[in-house]
């Protein structure tokens, strides 16, 4: 059967990729790589860096899934990986384009939360367009918590462990963010 | 940053609501079936959550599939580094010669002869004891996912016996039992007859 | 002679295009790579050392393909992925000759690895040598 491990469970396929069948950790890839994008995009902004990322987390998760416990996890994990490259890419380039604003003498910009456009949630097409306008009007931090916890179904400590904050942190910028985002989206209050 | 007018006048606040939609933690949970507030708070922040999952299927939508370009692309990019495991060693007819199979080739070994059995598909493949060392007893544990429907009793015995073959062709391991752990069963779509 | 050591992360684009010379038989590696391949039950010769299994996933196949097309080939230079595929080492007392194989699932992997032994230490006769052979894949076709 081993033309359908398309078909079979995480378990399996983590089991035989921590042994060292890269035919199967591919299968993994292929599973969860539209979601690891995903989340990726919505955290630095476009599929070229997502794509990046994506790739960044694989090597990683190639390296560490002997380490990892519960092989049907490996989805969460995957996408924790994700999350984590993301926020390392997103400091690199921070640093990066500091700098250079630097030399422009200009001021740094937030590349992630560009674009935020004149267009409010009255005239947004449907929810989901308030909510992706809402969204590049957060505060970068906010931004992170909620596609952490959102995209990725992360728990406040994992977030805070990709963050590098407190749990009572990610607490706090998840329901100013979630705050924010309602108010945007229905005029609420 | 604070939001003004995030308490309400019961006192409490979207914080607290916005934690008891993840955790199901909130300090008088009975208050929240008859307080207008923050039934209309939660159902605001339902909202939300109900648009941050729909933006997610839009986002995975446009993300495309594994099988698309931007995938290969990644894949032919990954440098995965393999996992050779432990030297297992072969018996060589001089003196001065080192002959040995890596642990990864008789997993892979392993795998494929599982992969071969009719509706089974191996999953985590563990050599239990010191192969390093010749004459070792060696206990092979193969975790195994079979198709749904498939006789899973005469499968394994056969598998087993397949094993034992294969092992004593490619190897000089002292195979004292070969054990299978059905671990999960594989959902496939059936197949006209 | 030695092998300079690879930093573990070294890439394998930054490795050097190494080829051992430093022995009459080991002067035309290709001719040995031939002999092995010539074994009855191999089928690969894969770079000797174990840095040389960083590969980009999916470029085994690649290789082994490659392998096969210069099964009877001389030097196996045109491959991108070639590293030296059989090693020869001499420290001034003894020769270590390594070869890493792939062995067809129907051979019998033990009596194949012996018989390359066998067919290394005939290729560099009358010289010593200490013979290493790993199998790292032992494939169904």
């Amino acid at each position: 059967m081993r033309d359908q491990l398309d078909l079979v469970p995480d378990a399996i396929l983590a089991g035989r990729a921590a042994d060292g069948d890269t035919a199967a950790f591919e299968a993994l890839a292929r599973r969860y790589g539209p979601h690891m994008r995903a989340c990726a995009r919505r955290l630095t902004g476009q599929y070229a860096d997502a794509d990046d990322v994506v790739q960044e987390a694989l090597v990683q998760a190639w390296k560490q899934l002997e380490s990892l416990r519960d092989p049907a996890a490996v989805k969460g994990w995957l996408l924790r990986l994700t999350g984590s490259r993301s926020i390392d890419y997103l400091r690199r380039r921070r640093n990066h384009t500091s700098l250079s604003a630097l030399e422009e003498g200009g001021a740094g910009r937030e590349p992630a939360a560009a674009a935020p456009g004149p267009e409010s949630s009255a005239v947004a097409a449907s929810g989901t367009e308030a909510l992706k306008a809402a969204l590049s009007l957060l505060p970068e931090e906010q931004r992170r918590c909620w596609v952490l916890k959102e995209f990725n179904g992360q728990s406040y400590e994992q977030i805070a462990q990709t963050l590098n904050i407190s749990p009572a942190s990610v607490r706090g910028r998840l329901a100013r963010a979630r705050i924010t985002l309602v108010r945007e989206m229905e005029g609420w209050r | 940053m604070s939001i003004p007018h995030d308490t309400f006048e019961c006192g409490h606040t979207l914080e607290e609501l916005s934690q008891y939609l993840d955790t199901g933690d909130f300090p008088d949970p009975r208050h929240l079936e008859t307080c207008p507030d923050c039934r209309n708070g939660l159902d605001s922040l339902r909202r939300l959550s109900t648009a941050g999952s729909e933006l997610l299927s839009k986002d995975l939508a446009e993300a495309g599939s594994g099988n698309d370009d931007w995938m290969k692309d990644i894949l032919a990019n990954l440098k995965l580094e393999l996992r050779p495991g432990r030297s297992i060693p072969l018996r060589s007819e001089h003196p001065a010669d080192t002959l040995t199979e890596t642990e990864g080739s008789v997993l892979a070994l392993v795998r494929s002869v599982t992969d071969l059995a009719p509706g089974a598909v191996a999953g985590r493949v563990r050599l239990e004891g010191d192969v390093t060392v010749p004459g070792e007893a060696i206990t092979v544990n193969l975790d195994l996912a079979v198709a749904f429907g498939n006789p899973l009793l005469g499968s394994a015995e056969a598998l087993r016996q397949d094993l034992g073959e294969a092992l004593a062709r490619h190897t000089e391991l002292n195979i004292a039992a070969i054990d299978i752990t059905i671990t999960d069963v594989i959902d496939t779509p059936r197949e006209e007859p | 002679m030695t092998v300079p050591a690879q930093p573990p992360t070294a890439k394998r684009e930054e490795l050097p295009a190494n080829r051992q010379a430093g022995l009459p038989g080991a002067a035309a590696p290709g001719s040995l790579r031939a002999a092995v391949l010539g074994v009855e039950g191999v089928t690969d010769v894969f770079p000797s050392r174990p840095l040389w299994q960083r590969l980009p996933a999916g470029a085994l196949s690649l290789l082994q393909q490659a392998a096969r097309q210069q099964g009877a080939g001389d030097q196996g230079a045109g491959d991108p992925d070639d590293g030296p595929l059989v090693e020869a080492l001499a420290d001034g007392s003894a020769t270590d000759v390594t070869v890493r194989i792939g062995v067809g699932a129907d051979a019998r992997t033990p009596d194949v690895v012996r018989a390359v032994a066998a067919v290394v230490r005939t290729h560099f006769a009358p010289a010593e040598v200490s013979v290493k052979v790993t199998v790292a894949r032992i494939s169904p076709e």
